[in-house]
């Protein structure tokens, strides 16, 4: 079956919108930090789509959001959370989609090079949220980098190797004209 | 109990009969209201929605165990407003910062970002995602530069996914616990057992779900014809704007 790409894409990238949102309603609770799986969910949309359709993902969950429906982190939603302290990590999180997109179409799916492109993701996440957090909630920049960014960086590797694995995972079902009707194919990892 | 907080509940109450536009819009002016409020309207406002959910069938305590770990996030922004904000001590103890000035605006910020989080639940309890689909493209469509009916299916399609992932992620702890698999807390574990096969399981059903929708033409141009506001849409849309103005002036009193 011979599947219009612009649709299948449009489906794929809502799918990542709403994946994206759930991983904002799971908290893992290991160390002392809550996880939450957002960003995780923003750097597989952004392999596994590229930088155009991984930030139309993410756009449609801001836009959602901004909207008011209940799909930021726990639950939330509205304006008030996208200009609100944490809004630089939403905002970044549009900017590292489309980042690491960009830089995972260029790297041929080899495996280091997806991971340079998730750091860099990770990290301009980073650069935006944590000077707005700093501004909004007047710290001065050591605190709102131990408030806003070293708590998570542990957390954040761990998440590099889980994208790579559900990317490793999911690519094979993405190929395309995958017919309905086909069993799932097993890959490696 | 999180799969209720995104999904529809059917429904016979005024809150459902209401045109979905109308929602959009009390929703927008509370968000925005919401950003001036004081903490005695702000108090009100919250009563009256919880009040509204319980009448659209959801009575407040469930309302907010659903809501728990949002509930978490908003204590810590109240503790580190409290933590950070300069002013007069709250309690006699030298190591802990906690300012009087410090806990009333972090209450306040809370408030503001519960009750925007109550009004968004309210919405999408009683409204088809459907309906919501076609009142955001109506939203949209004088916004230049957007491709708004591609914006607002995703919007809809991104509503109704989230219930579908959830549902999924629980058959599949089921079927894990039917095979005497224990539920693992080691993160790599979780990943390989539950996470992936999850995730493999939702991709399919989205090629399953592009199948379907081509199979029915979406792409063709279709435009929805609205009806007009009834008489009970405008009464609602005055009540709210008249709420929200009443709730500005209490503030600034």
């Amino acid at each position: 079956m011979n599947q219009q790409p612009d649709l299948r894409n449009l489906v794929l990238a809502s799918l990542m919108a709403a994946l994206i949102a759930v991983g904002g309603y799971l908290v893992v609770p290991i160390g002392p930090v809550p996880i939450v799986l957002q960003n995780l969910f923003v750097l597989v949309a952004a392999l596994l789509l590229g930088s155009r359709w991984a930030s139309a993902a993410v756009a449609v969950y801001l836009l959602a959001g901004a909207c008011g429906l209940p799909v930021f982190a726990g639950g939330g939603g509205g304006l008030g959370h996208l200009f609100g302290p944490r809004g630089g990590y939403l905002f970044g999180f549009l900017a590292a989609a489309w980042l690491t997109g960009l830089i995972a179409e260029r790297a041929g799916r080899r495996p280091w090079l997806e991971v340079v492109a998730m750091v860099a993701g990770s990290l301009l996440i980073y650069a935006l949220g944590v000077p707005w957090l700093q501004w909004m909630l007047g710290l001065d920049f050591g605190k709102a980098m131990a408030v806003g960014m070293l708590p998570f960086l542990p957390g954040d590797a761990l998440k590099i190797v889980a994208a790579l694995l559900i990317v490793r995972s999911v690519r094979p079902l993405l190929r395309p004209a995958t017919a309905p009707s086909q069993p799932p194919r097993r890959s490696a990892g | 109990m999180a799969g209720l907080i995104f999904s529809f509940q059917p429904g016979a109450s005024p809150l459902h009969r209401l045109d979905v536009r109308v929602k959009l819009a009390a929703l927008l002016a509370v968000s925005l209201t919401s950003l001036q409020l004081g903490h005695a309207a702000l108090a009100l406002a919250l009563s009256a929605l919880l009040l509204l959910l319980a009448r659209a069938g959801w009575p407040p305590l469930s309302t907010l165990v659903a809501l728990r770990w949002y509930l978490l996030l908003l204590a810590i922004v109240v503790c580190s407003q409290a933590l950070t904000t300069a002013g007069e001590p709250l309690l006699p103890i030298s190591w802990l910062p906690a300012s009087r000035q410090g806990l009333e605006v972090g209450l306040l910020s809370a408030g503001r970002l519960l009750l925007v989080a109550l009004a968004g639940l309210l919405l999408t309890v009683t409204s088809r995602p459907a309906a919501l689909r076609a009142a955001v493209e109506w939203l949209l469509r004088p916004i230049p530069l957007v491709p708004h009916r591609q914006a607002a299916t995703m919007v809809g399609l991104l509503v109704r996914f989230i219930p579908v992932i959830l549902s999924q992620a629980a058959e599949l702890k089921e079927a894990l616990r039917a095979r005497a698999i224990e539920e693992s807390r080691r993160p790599l574990r979780r990943l390989t057992a539950l996470g992936l096969p999850l995730l493999r399981r939702t991709f399919l059903t989205a090629d399953r779900l592009t199948a379907a929708m081509e199979a029915r033409c979406y792409g063709a141009e279709l435009q929805r014809d609205w009806p007009s506001l009834g008489t009970r849409d405008w009464a609602a849309l005055a009540l709210v704007g008249c709420c929200c103005l009443a709730l500005l002036l209490l503030s600034l009193w």
